[in-house]
C-alpha cells in the first residue's frame, strides 16, 4: 500500500465537504462519506453505504474494490529554510506617529538587561500584522540567520504581532464578580453606585 | 532623631520619594524598583538604614496607578503593616474598578500599572480581613486636605490636589480606558494628562515646607492642575524650600506663579528623569524654566537613559539596520538626599547624591 506521504494530488479536486472533514473529523472513525483513494492515478473516492463516487469525475463505481481507510493530507511544502535565533524581544507598542512606531522592549534573551526603547519605521511590519499594530499592542522582535535551503544565508529582523484573545462576556461576568469586591473594599455603597447613575 | 531627611529616587523610569519628618515618622511617596536587584528601592534603602518599615512607616502614598509611579507598591504596603495607605479619591469610582477588574482578570499580559494597583487591592483585603472590618485605603487624596498631623513636633501633611474638577473629569476618562466586548486583550495604556495626580505639601515647621509636585500638569481651566492649586484659597500656606519638581520637569507642568507664589526664592528643586518616549524629560528647554527659579537644581538620573548594552555584532549590526533609534531607558538607580539637622535649623541644610545623580 502506498503511505500518506506519498499521496499527491490536487486540492482543487477535494470538494468542501470533504475538505471539511478531512480537518475536522482527521482520526475518527465514521461510517459514512470516508475518504478513499481509487486505484491508480490515485483519484479521490468518497465511499457511500454500498459503492464509492469519483471525486473526480463524480462517476459511481460499484464494484470497484474498497481499499483499506487511510488518512489523506494536504501535502505540505518541504522545508525551505531554517531561523537561527541570536536575540529576541518582547515589545509594547506605545505610539504610532508619521509612520514610525516607538515600542518598549524587554530582552527575552537575557532577562535581566535593562528595559529599551526603539523606534522603527511602519513599513517593517508585514501586511499581516498591521492590523494589530495599536498602542498597548504586544509583539516579538527577533534578530537571526535565515538558512535558505540552497545554501544562503541571511541575517534577518523580524516583527510578530501576538494574536491576543478578544474580550468575551465571559471575562466580563468574571470580572463583575471581582468589581464587587473591589467596591465592597473601596465603599462604593449600593446607594452611592445608585446616586452615581444620575 | 530629629534631623529631616527626604531621599528622591529615580533610575529613568520611575520615581519614589523617601521622607523622615522626625521623630522616627517616615513617609512613602510612589513606588519604583532598584533596576539592579528588582526590590522596591523605598524598603531597601530603609532596611539599609535600620529603619522598621513594620512600625515606623506611618504614611506611604501613590500619587498616581502610572507604572512608574507604582512598581512594587503592593510589597511596601504588606511591609509597612501601620502605615496609612493614601491615593487619588479619583480613583473611588465604578469607573476604575471596573478597569481594574478587568485587567485583573486576564493573566497573560505584561503587567502594567493596573495590574499593580489590583495587587494593592488584595494587600487591602488582607488588611481588611486581619482586622475584621472592611478597610479600604486609609484616606482619599483630595485638594487641599490634612492626612497627616502630629501636633506636638507641628507636623502637618496635606495633599493639594486632585481638583473638584479634576476628580469630575477623571471618571469619563478612566471609562474610556475600559476594554469592550470583542476588542482585543491590549496592554492597558497610560492616561495622560495627570490631573488627578495628588500633589503633597509637608509642612514640618515655620520656615521647612515642602512640596511634592508628583505628575501634574497645566491645564487650560483654572479649575484643574496646577492653575487649581495657585488658585486655591484653603491650601496651606507659607513658601517651600524644597520641591520635586512636578512631571519630570516638563513644560507641561511649567506654571511660573507656582515657582514665585508658592515656592521659596531659593529652593532646592530635585527632577526625576522620565527617558521614556520621543522626548525624554527634561529637555533643555524644560531645565531652562527651572534653572531662572533655582540654582540648586538636581536630577535623579541620566536624562538620556543608561548605558549602551553590548551585544553579538551580527545583533548590533541588524539592529541599526532596522531600528531609527533604540536606547536603554532605565539607568542606575540615582539618588538625591536633602537633609536638615533640625526643623528649625533651615541654614544647615545637606545635600549628597549618589551615582548618577547630579547637579544641573
Amino acid at each position: 500500500m502506498y503511505s500518506p506521504e506519498e499521496v499527491r494530488f490536487d486540492p482543487g479536486q477535494v470538494s468542501e465537504e470533504t475538505q471539511s472533514q478531512r480537518q475536522g473529523e482527521r482520526g475518527k472513525d465514521t461510517d459514512r462519506n470516508v475518504l478513499w483513494l481509487g486505484p491508480p492515478p490515485f483519484t479521490l473516492h468518497k465511499r457511500t453505504e454500498s459503492s464509492s463516487i469519483s471525486l473526480v469525475t463524480g462517476q459511481r463505481e460499484p464494484d470497484m474494490e474498497l481499499p483499506n481507510r487511510i488518512v489523506v493530507r494536504l501535502p505540505f511544502p518541504p522545508p525551505t529554510h531554517r531561523f537561527k535565533l541570536l536575540q529576541q524581544w518582547e515589545g509594547e507598542l506605545i505610539e504610532i506617529k508619521n509612520e514610525e512606531c516607538t515600542a518598549i522592549l524587554r530582552d527575552m534573551s537575557h532577562p535581566e538587561n535593562p528595559i529599551e526603547e526603539i523606534t522603527f519605521s511602519v513599513a517593517e511590519i508585514s501586511s499581516s500584522d498591521i492590523s494589530l499594530a495599536v498602542p498597548g499592542s504586544i509583539f516579538y522582535l527577533s534578530i537571526g540567520y535565515y538558512d535558505r535551503i540552497d545554501g544562503q544565508r541571511l541575517r534577518t529582523a523580524s516583527i510578530r504581532f501576538r494574536r491576543l484573545p478578544a474580550w468575551t462576556m465571559s471575562d466580563f461576568k468574571r470580572a463583575e464578580e471581582e468589581a464587587e469586591k473591589i467596591k465592597g473594599i473601596f465603599g462604593l455603597t449600593k446607594e452611592i453606585r445608585s446616586v452615581e447613575r444620575y | 532623631m530629629k534631623d529631616i531627611e527626604i531621599s528622591f529616587f529615580g533610575p529613568g523610569i520611575g520615581e519614589c520619594i523617601v521622607s523622615h519628618l522626625g521623630n522616627n515618622q517616615w513617609m512613602i511617596v510612589d513606588s519604583c524598583l532598584d533596576p539592579s536587584t528588582r526590590a522596591p528601592i523605598a524598603l531597601q534603602y530603609l532596611n539599609q538604614k535600620g529603619v522598621n518599615v513594620a512600625t515606623d512607616v506611618k504614611l506611604f502614598l501613590i500619587s498616581h496607578w502610572h507604572d512608574d509611579h507604582i512598581s512594587g507598591a503592593s510589597e511596601v504596603l504588606r511591609a509597612c503593616k501601620s502605615a496609612k495607605f493614601v491615593c487619588s479619591a479619583a480613583l473611588r469610582c465604578n469607573e476604575f474598578v471596573t478597569l481594574v477588574s478587568r485587567y485583573q482578570s486576564r493573566s497573560m499580559m505584561i503587567s502594567s500599572g493596573v495590574d499593580e494597583f489590583a495587587k494593592i487591592i488584595g494587600e487591602l483585603e488582607s488588611r481588611s480581613k486581619s482586622k475584621k472590618v472592611i478597610i479600604g485605603p486609609d484616606t482619599w487624596a483630595l485638594a487641599d486636605k490634612r492626612i497627616f498631623f502630629l501636633p506636638n513636633h507641628g507636623i502637618e501633611v496635606f495633599t493639594l490636589s486632585p481638583s473638584d474638577a479634576a476628580l469630575t473629569h477623571s471618571f469619563s476618562s478612566f471609562a474610556k480606558l475600559i476594554p469592550t466586548l470583542k476588542s482585543t486583550k491590549n496592554r492597558v495604556i497610560d492616561l495622560y494628562p495627570n490631573h488627578a495626580a495628588v500633589c503633597v505639601w509637608i509642612n514640618l515647621g515655620k520656615d521647612l515646607k515642602i512640596l511634592l509636585g508628583a505628575d501634574l500638569e497645566v491645564h487650560r481651566e483654572d479649575s484643574f492642575g496646577w492653575k487649581a492649586i495657585f488658585t486655591s484659597n484653603t491650601r496651606p500656606a507659607g513658601k517651600a524650600l524644597v520641591i520635586k519638581v512636578p512631571h519630570h520637569g516638563s513644560s507641561n507642568s511649567y506654571l511660573k506663579e507656582i515657582w514665585t507664589e508658592l515656592i521659596d526664592p531659593d529652593p532646592i528643586a530635585v527632577i526625576t528623569p522620565f527617558t521614556k518616549g520621543e522626548k525624554p524629560l527634561p529637555t533643555d528647554l524644560d531645565l531652562k524654566n527651572i534653572r531662572q527659579h533655582s540654582k540648586r537644581t538636581y536630577c535623579t538620573g541620566s536624562r538620556t537613559g543608561g548605558k549602551h548594552i553590548k551585544r553579538d555584532s551580527s545583533v548590533e549590526k541588524t539592529l541599526k539596520e532596522f531600528a531609527k533609534s533604540h536606547r536603554v531607558v532605565t539607568g542606575k538607580m540615582g539618588r538625591v538626599t536633602v537633609t536638615f539637622p533640625d526643623s528649625a535649623n533651615i541654614t544647615g541644610v545637606q545635600v549628597s547624591i549618589q551615582d548618577p545623580a547630579h547637579r544641573l
